[in-house]
């Protein structure tokens, strides 16, 4: 056969795979629908964020233009609180509860301060202030936690803050008050218990302890019954007033000793050897015991009291002598106008008799001749007597008043009868500085403190009237002097005179109390002012008993 | 809302406060903004660019190929065409009718066989044009796609510039 023929030989064509298409247009748009949406979202937080911030204004404006109180919620009346949840809601109910919270605190505060002020008038105890005070601090916290237990937690936590320093401030000043009248009631028990306990040490003298059978001194007992109280007393004080409390008792012992021992040594008449020596009786422990100082004192005391005492006897002798002699006198006067008789010569009996004690024999002759106008040279000793008379009753204290009513007078009977009037005047004095001295009349025992005061002013007294005379004297009056005008400047200067301890404590203790009241206390304050300073009743009395001492009243 | 409208609405105003009498600061930003919006715009517009020379290349490379399925179809014809004619030669040569009997079936079924490749890479040629241009549409589509973002991008930065500006606000001045 013929070689095969030739076929057509494959190439091996197929069918193309499908070409993967790169869907551009569908990412393109997914690309923008995200990026719009991004846009949107930014958009749409933007507008939220404005809204938000502007409803958070709005919201705290409607809460400031509406406010609401306590009283007004539990009456379900006024303007409503805003309900939380939203953002306007949230910024009104903040402002709205602020001011709610503040209209809380500021009731609370008020009521603390009423309480702080009560109780330190005394008018509610500190128990009492303490229930109070916890209530309210409760109550506050209670009323507000339903509406926001934020605020409410904070004004409970602010009024118990102002509650427990108006606790504290009341409990500073009662302490600050017992203080005082603690200190008051010392100085009290200084002032009057202690020197009549030292007198009473004192005048029993060494005395035998029952239970150990050993002497016990008046200064033990001192120590004993008065020292050791006093120390108990002063526990919790101040060192400096417990310095001067010390004090102030040291001064009262040693003064109601030299006291004791001065009145001893007159009442017995002890010589000045003896005092020296110290022959005091059962005073002798205590003035061995004495300091140099205080036995001076005594010395002293002793010896301006004798003086004293030989003045007023002195004294009391002329005083005798001039009432026997004003009697003598007015029985004179009767017995120059007498007609003759036996009744006048009965009455010249009487008269002699009486005078022969304070006139000389010349003196009562020639005054039982019948009076005479005197003439040139001759006195007219009816006229002195009539003069005399007048001075001592008339209370004439002025010689110039004599010489006016009774011409005729010689510078002789002048001369004696500004002795008289002298003498008149000095009993006048001496009368205005007993009272100057707070010395009632008719007192002759008198305390330490009076002879001390009546000394100074008769010191004082006798400066005023030397000064007067020299006054006088250079004003063509000499001798002149008048007691109304030396009392007059001695009373002026009293206060300077009598300023002693006591009086010291005394104003001290009126600064103590005017103080306590920011106010001035002076021995003038009355009693309407000090209830006016809301002082107790007890204080009260504790200030015009000083007010008195300063006034020189007993 | 209101806070939108407002912010839409003021913008006038705000421009009018941020451009006329606000700080420096302030206008530098609603510029900025402005500017910002004109380059989100522009770069739409250059992405819409890339995409039609991507359309355009696709489409190209859809032609390229389907003139290669071309030509191999016609390659294929020709070895079918030689193919044929050797067959023919031969045939005659042996003293064979060539158009009839095996020979003419020989041919014939060489005919069928080169037909079928021809047809397939005919098709093949067709299908590479239609993906080119399903192709080149896609891109042309994401092209208008990225212009459209771009403008709307662009619009809405500008209008958040103005509206952020217009917040910063200034003096209001004259009484009441």
């Amino acid at each position: 056969m013929a070689e095969s023929l030739p076929r057509y030989q494959k190439a091996g064509v197929l069918l193309a795979d499908v070409p993967r298409l790169d869907f551009g247009d569908r990412r393109e748009q997914a690309r923008s629908l995200s990026s719009l949406d991004e846009r949107l979202g930014q958009l749409s937080q933007w507008a939220l964020g404005e809204a938000v911030d502007r409803a958070k204004v709005e919201g705290l404006q409607f809460g400031a233009d509406n406010p609401v109180t306590i009283s007004q919620l539990e009456a379900a009346e006024g303007p409503k609180l805003q309900p939380r949840g939203t953002v306007f809601g949230d910024a009104a109910r903040s402002i709205q509860v602020m001011g709610i919270a503040a209209d809380v605190e500021l009731d609370g505060q008020e009521t603390i301060n009423r309480l702080k002020i009560a109780a330190k008038r005394g008018e509610i105890d500190t128990t009492g202030v303490a229930v109070e005070l916890k209530a309210l601090v409760e109550g506050a916290g209670k009323s507000l936690v339903k509406i926001d237990p934020k605020a409410s937690h904070k004004v409970r936590g602010a009024l118990a803050t102002a509650a427990n320093s108006a606790y504290l401030s009341i409990l500073e000043s009662n302490a600050k008050k017992v203080d005082e009248q603690t200190r008051v009631q010392i100085d009290d028990w200084i002032s009057n218990v202690v020197p009549e306990q030292v007198r009473s040490a004192l005048e029993a003298g060494d005395t035998i302890d029952p239970e150990t059978g050993r002497v016990v001194t008046p200064r033990q007992r001192i120590v004993a019954s008065l020292h050791g109280p006093l120390r108990e007393k002063l526990r919790g004080q101040t060192d400096e007033f417990a310095r001067q409390a010390d004090k102030r008792f040291a001064d009262i012992v040693a003064r109601e000793r030299v006291n004791a021992l001065s009145a001893h040594a007159l009442e017995n008449n002890l010589s000045l050897g003896q005092i020296r020596g110290g022959q005091f009786g059962k005073y002798a422990g205590t003035w061995r015991e004495m300091q140099a100082d205080d036995q001076e004192k005594v010395v002293v005391n002793y010896m301006q009291e004798s003086g004293r005492r030989h003045l007023l006897e002195e004294r009391t002798r002329k005083q005798g002598e001039e009432a026997q002699k004003r009697d003598v006198y007015g029985m004179l006067s009767d017995y120059w106008t007498m007609r003759d008789g036996p009744k006048k010569d009965a009455l010249k009996r009487d008269i002699v008799a009486k005078g022969q004690g304070v006139l000389s024999f010349d003196q009562l002759k020639s005054l039982l001749k019948p009076p005479t106008d005197g003439g040139e040279g001759k006195a007219d000793v009816t006229l002195e007597i009539q003069a005399e008379n007048a001075v001592r009753r008339g209370g004439i204290t002025d010689l110039a008043e004599v010489q006016r009513r009774f011409p005729g007078l010689r510078p002789a009977q002048l001369k004696h009868l500004n002795g008289v009037i002298n003498n008149s005047g000095d009993r006048t004095l001496n009368d205005g500085i007993r009272l100057l001295a707070g010395i009632p009349d008719g007192l002759v025992q008198m305390s330490g403190d009076q002879q001390r005061r009546k000394l100074a002013l008769q010191t004082e007294a006798e400066r005023l009237k030397l000064e007067e005379i020299e006054k006088n004297g250079k004003a063509g009056a000499p001798g002149m002097w008048s007691p109304s005008s030396v009392l007059a400047k001695l009373r002026d200067a009293k206060d300077r005179i009598t300023a002693d301890k006591e009086v010291e404590g005394a104003r001290a203790t009126l600064e103590s109390f005017g103080q306590s009241k920011k106010a001035t206390i002076t021995e003038n304050t009355s009693e309407q002012e000090l209830k006016r300073l809301k002082f107790s009743p007890a204080e009260i009395n504790e200030i015009k008993r000083r007010q008195r001492l300063l006034r020189g009243e007993r | 809302m209101e806070t939108i409208s407002g912010l839409f609405g003021g913008a006038g105003e705000a421009a009018g406060a941020a451009t006329a009498g606000s700080s420096a600061y302030s206008t530098a930003s609603t510029m900025a903004s402005i500017a910002q919006g004109i380059a989100q715009y522009a770069a739409g517009r250059q992405q819409e660019g890339l995409y039609e020379a991507q359309a355009a290349q696709a489409r190209l490379q859809s032609r390229g190929e389907a003139v290669k399925y071309e030509q191999q179809a016609n390659g294929i014809a020709k070895r079918a065409l030689a193919a044929q004619a050797l067959a023919r030669a031969r045939a005659a040569a042996g003293g064979i009718d060539p158009f009839s009997g095996s020979a003419m079936f020989i041919q014939s079924l060489s005919s069928q066989e080169a037909g079928e490749e021809i047809d397939l890479s005919r098709e093949n040629a067709k299908l590479a044009l239609l993906a080119g241009d399903q192709q080149a549409e896609t891109y042309k589509r994401a092209g208008r796609t990225s212009r459209s973002r771009g403008l709307l991008t662009g619009l809405t930065t500008i209008a958040t510039g103005f509206g952020k500006t217009s917040q910063v606000g200034g003096p209001v001045r004259g009484y009441g």
